[in-house]
């Protein structure tokens, strides 16, 4: 078998990939590890709808579960201030059934003219020089496909990017663990995804995301070095449950997990024959641990670059790095402020956090970024500034 | 022993509480795990150095029955 491209992972990096490389006239095929596209769930599953129309993706009732208003950011003392969803960045808006989500896209991505395998576990490249292909398990037996380039779209837990000699490694302070309910039998406030701060959740944040009236996501995200005893997560979100009125007597009728990257943008993402895009290329939002935004933007542009890659049957590294030059340009900056702002944040106490939250809840901001906040603490909290000054 | 627990080399991983979620697998510092999506096997290259073992959402990892740093008792 041979593609001009292969797709390692069918989730939104890999499925948006698929569809620009195909649409622009590239053979392409995705592998799929799992027997079913997008189940289990492992994600927060709220995005927002501004930027999705810069990938070509159409909304759908079928996926989304519950539209919100926007964002609550909740400090530890029980203060909060509310974001509209339009400028509450790309989290927000709506809340999704993220494995109807992820079909939708694979299924755009074969409309397009992409192949797709799923229950076909990557377990290697073939290289020569550069990647030439991948050696996959299936239920049919263990295949070779070559292939002019190979996409790591696997996820947080890539080893494209390792077997192909890009160092996708993470120091514990980058790792973000985490582990979600869904309820319920609760009263989550229907209107807005909440993200609770403080030392509730050390290093990280509590998210209640509605999925219905009576229903949420409730999870909890920490970073890995603040970890020392196993299964110490589950203490500390069991911990929050019980506190919080709204949650109890909730039932729990689906348990996720999994892990993110809260890191600063990895050196490189390209080789010869070997590109990665989305969680696999470390593009997760540092801040919010989100990632299916930054991974379908940048899936446009591996898709697009793909496709002129096939055209001219050049897929050296030197060609790839159209896809380098274009996701940094989208993408880089926002992603290295948020992470040198979350090297900060997790550093506060609870005290800091309550005293920004009563000041932005003062504010009328017309856009939450990580430098709109920036430069209301730095008028209004002053005695502050000198901890953020490199960011500003 | 509980039963589903399972050797895994280097360490020892508790299937029935394993979701499956790879947070260990792209923690691991040395690549060593591999997750076909219905199980994990961890190869030679591991060093024990225990992260697997901190990052796993809900506490399916450890060292061996008998290792120093086990908490399997």
């Amino acid at each position: 078998m041979h593609y001009d491209v292969v797709i390692v992972g069918a989730g939104p990096a890999g499925s948006i990939t698929a569809k620009y490389a195909a649409q622009g006239g590239a053979s392409v095929i995705m592998l799929e590890k799992r027997q079913e596209i997008g189940s289990p769930v492992r994600c927060g599953e709220g995005i927002a709808r501004e930027w999705i129309d810069e990938v070509g993706i159409k909304l759908d009732r079928k996926w989304i579960a519950h539209e919100v208003e926007g964002a609550k950011v909740v400090s530890p003392n029980g203060n909060s201030f509310c974001i509209n969803e339009r400028i509450a960045g790309d989290e927000v808006g709506t809340v999704i059934e993220r494995d109807l989500f992820d079909r939708a896209l694979v299924e755009d991505a074969v409309r397009a003219g992409a192949d797709v395998m799923v229950k076909t576990a990557v377990t290697g490249l073939i290289k020569d020089g550069g990647v030439k292909g991948v050696v996959a398990d299936s239920p049919r037996g263990r295949l070779e496909i070559s292939a002019g380039a190979v996409v790591g779209a696997d996820g947080f837990e890539s080893q494209v990017g390792c077997w192909g000699g890009i160092d996708t490694r993470l120091k514990p302070r980058d790792v973000t663990t985490c582990l979600q309910y869904r309820m319920t039998n609760i009263r989550p406030d229907p209107d807005y995804c909440e993200f609770i701060l403080g030392s509730g959740a050390p290093g990280g944040y509590v998210w209640v995301f509605p999925k219905s009236e009576e229903s949420a996501n409730v999870g909890m995200g920490m970073q890995l070095w603040k970890l020392k005893k196993k299964g110490e997560l589950r203490y500390w979100l069991d911990k929050y449950i019980e506190k919080d009125e709204r949650l109890k007597g909730g039932k729990i009728i689906e348990i996720v997990s999994g892990a993110v990257s809260t890191c600063a943008p990895i050196d490189k993402t390209v080789s010869d024959g070997l590109l990665l895009v989305g969680d696999a290329a470390r593009m997760v939002d540092p801040i919010t641990g989100g990632g299916i935004a930054n991974a379908c933007k940048a899936g446009r542009i591996a898709g697009e670059v793909l496709a002129e890659a096939a055209q001219a049957m050049d897929f050296s590294e030197e060609m790839l790095t159209k896809y380098e030059k274009g996701w940094r340009k989208r993408l880089e900056e926002a992603l290295f402020r948020n992470w040198m702002a979350k090297e900060k944040l997790v550093t506060l106490s609870d005290e800091t956090f309550d005293k920004i939250i009563e000041v932005l809840a003062r504010e009328n901001l017309d856009h939450l970024s990580v430098l709109n906040i920036l430069k209301v603490i730095q008028r209004e909290l002053p005695e502050l500034v000198e901890e953020f000054m490199d960011l500003i | 022993m509980v039963q589903s627990l399972r050797d895994v080399g280097k360490m020892t991983v508790d299937d029935m509480m394993c979701m499956h979620c790879g947070a260990c697998v792209g923690t691991c510092p040395e690549n060593a795990i591999f997750l076909n999506e219905v199980f994990i096997t961890i190869n030679e290259d591991c060093n024990q150095c225990g992260l697997c073992m901190r990052v796993c959402p809900v506490g399916a990892m450890d060292y061996p029955v008998g290792h120093k740093l086990s908490q399997l008792g």
